[in-house]
């Protein structure tokens, strides 16, 4: 389970986030929505351990990311928006390393691997290095890299950016079965019609705050909207017109 | 330990798989000694031309009676090709008669023909004591009554002068190995990995950011001190092939020679293989990583010059300064120096090493590190 509460983060002058809160539970995908610059990114970075928050807690199964970042992350997949793998390792070594970093090693190491290989049907290229490779197939990676070690929470930040259909299946369908073997997933996305399947729960961000939470069905319920879209930019659009 | 392992496994994979980068670091160890092989050689063939020296009598000057004779005793000879000419005024058998001076030049391209044209003033100079002391003997006056002192320069240095630049030049060649060598790989690792946004995910895994500090500080290190040890055992080797004992110098050119040398820059490679990690660790991009390393490399090489051509002095503790004073015994076959010293100077070289890894380690818990990409 990831609990995110009242996180802000400043940079200089710019408010990156204000009041972030969301809870994402067991078994659940919960997506964060929100416009470019509404602080989904920064929070996710807080989530990672990459940046501290200036106030507020980042929990990862209970375990606080600030007080105990190697704990917290100890029970977490991250998968980021750039992919950065390692042109010079092939599939298999990056799966080999995060799995290594995680404290995996012997058998239970080969094991893992060779099942998030399975699982991402990566058999063909699980042996080639990363350079050249086409998006989908680096997606797979960086994937296979964010699930090895079997964690049972895992976030996403806009895993399907510029993936095509044959990729998209695959991730959602992943993604599915990883929520019905108990995994937490946390993760942005932009497209509203993965959202709408995908999701168990959304987090609506805008103007580095949270303003929505909930189903998507009460989403538009409080909304007043028919469709997700609307909902979405009926209750971001006061926030947004604040940072205009 | 084990994340260090891990971690050291990675970058060791990624840095033995880019060729470029490993030909462009050991490069070094294989350009350096042709081109040191290159210096003695040619400075061995000048040394061999010991035939006659070739003069001539420049334009519009007078022929010098019983000059000629005396030069060709001299080991002298005279050609119109000669590179050094002798301009001799019209008064100048009458000035000798009349026993006045009488100004000579020799005109020559000194770049070219130094050597020659210091041999022919030398001569004359010997020519003119000549007539000088015929004078003094005319007007009844013993020549030696004129040279109350004879003063003579004896060389108490076990070590020729010839010897004492090669062995500098040297020594600032194997002093800037490390720096050369372990500069790309640094820079990759850090950098260059940042470039390629590869250090987010490494810093999302639950591992002490220290550990991943020390796998690139280490990796770079190997490489450095690896290719440090390779320019050595190269350049001995190929010292070895040269014609160096012609030029009157001797160079230990042994293994103990080659481990010696390798130990005492163990801890200046170290040193460098840190400082070039922070520095990477600054930069945003790789090339930018490798303009502030490459300006780093200087360092040495201006340092090197202060101290081949600045005289002696007492051995300087501080990294650079130590090994261009140190590294020369051993090659000269000297006995091993001091150790206080040479640890005096390690503690310095690994204190620095540790201060740039507090440094980098720092710098991946800094924000703004990926804030910046």
């Amino acid at each position: 389970m990831i609990e995110i509460s009242g996180f802000a983060k400043t940079y200089g002058a710019v408010h990156a986030a204000t009041a972030v809160s969301l809870r994402a539970n067991d078994a659940a995908i919960t997506t964060l929505l929100g416009g470019n610059g509404s602080g989904k990114t920064t929070t996710l970075r807080a989530l990672t351990g990459l940046i501290r928050p200036d106030s507020g807690t980042c929990r990862i199964d209970g375990i606080d990311v600030t007080a105990n970042r190697i704990g917290a992350l100890k029970r977490l997949g991250a998968f980021a928006d750039r992919f950065g793998l390692y042109p010079r390792l092939t599939a298999r070594e990056h799966l080999e390393l995060a799995a290594a970093l995680h404290g995996l090693k012997g058998a239970g190491l080969k094991a893992a691997v060779d099942r998030a290989v399975t699982l991402l049907d990566m058999g063909g290229i699980a042996d080639r290095r990363t350079t050249g490779m086409s998006a989908g197939q680096q997606v797979k990676v960086a994937l296979g890299r964010a699930i090895v070690h079997a964690p049972p929470n895992l976030v996403l930040d806009e895993p399907t950016r510029g993936l095509d259909i044959f990729a998209v299946r695959l991730l959602r369908d992943l993604l599915k079965r990883l929520r019905s073997e108990g995994m937490c997933i946390l993760m942005t996305s932009h497209v509203m019609a993965e959202v709408a399947e995908l999701s168990d729960a959304l987090v609506l961000i805008a103007g580095g705050r949270t303003i929505a939470a909930g189903t998507v069905a009460e989403i538009c319920r409080d909304a007043r909207a028919d469709d997700l879209e609307t909902a979405i930019f009926s209750l971001s659009a006061p926030a947004q017109r604040s940072l205009a | 330990m084990r994340a260090f392992t891990i971690a050291f496994w990675k970058e060791w994979t990624t840095a033995t798989r880019e060729r470029r980068e490993l030909l462009s670091a050991f490069a070094y160890a294989l350009a350096g000694p042709l081109m040191i092989a290159l210096l003695i050689t040619g400075n061995a063939s000048d040394a061999r031309q010991n035939g006659p020296d070739k003069w001539t009598l420049c334009e519009g000057s007078a022929a010098p009676a019983g000059l000629s004779a005396w030069l060709e005793t001299q080991n002298f000879t005279r050609a119109d090709d000669a590179a050094i000419c002798l301009a001799v005024p019209d008064g100048y058998e009458a000035g000798l008669a009349g026993g006045t001076t009488v100004s000579l030049a020799i005109e020559a391209d000194l770049n070219a023909a130094e050597r020659p044209a210091r041999r022919l003033k030398a001569a004359l100079d010997s020519y003119a004591r000549a007539i000088a002391d015929d004078r003094l003997l005319a007007r009844g006056v013993a020549p030696i009554a004129t040279r109350p002192l004879a003063v003579e320069l004896r060389n108490t240095s076990v070590v020729s002068v010839t010897a004492e630049r090669l062995v500098g030049a040297l020594v600032l060649f194997l002093i800037c190995a490390p720096f050369f060598i372990s500069q790309s790989t640094a820079i990759d690792t850090t950098a260059g990995e940042r470039e390629r946004r590869g250090l987010e995910p490494l810093l999302t895994q639950p591992v002490p950011r220290t550990a991943l500090v020390l796998a690139k500080f280490a990796i770079a290190f190997v490489v450095g001190i690896v290719g440090t040890a390779l320019t050595i055992a190269l350049a001995l080797v190929v010292i070895g092939k040269t014609p160096v004992a012609e030029l009157g110098v001797r160079i230990a050119l042994d293994m103990q020679t080659a481990l010696v040398c390798a130990a005492m820059l163990i801890p200046l490679a170290a040193a460098v293989a840190a400082l070039q990690v922070a520095i990477g660790l600054w930069a945003r991009t790789f090339k930018e990583g490798q303009t502030y390393a490459l300006l780093f490399a200087f360092a040495p090489v201006a340092l090197g010059f202060g101290a081949l051509f600045g005289g002696g002095g007492a051995i300087q503790p501080w990294p650079v300064m130590f090994e261009i004073a140190a590294l020369k015994a051993p090659l000269l076959g000297a006995p091993w120096p001091d150790l206080a010293p040479w640890l005096v100077s390690a503690a310095i070289s690994l204190g620095i090493a540790a201060l740039a890894l507090a440094a980098s380690i720092w710098r991946l818990h800094d924000e703004r590190l990926l804030a910046e990409t």
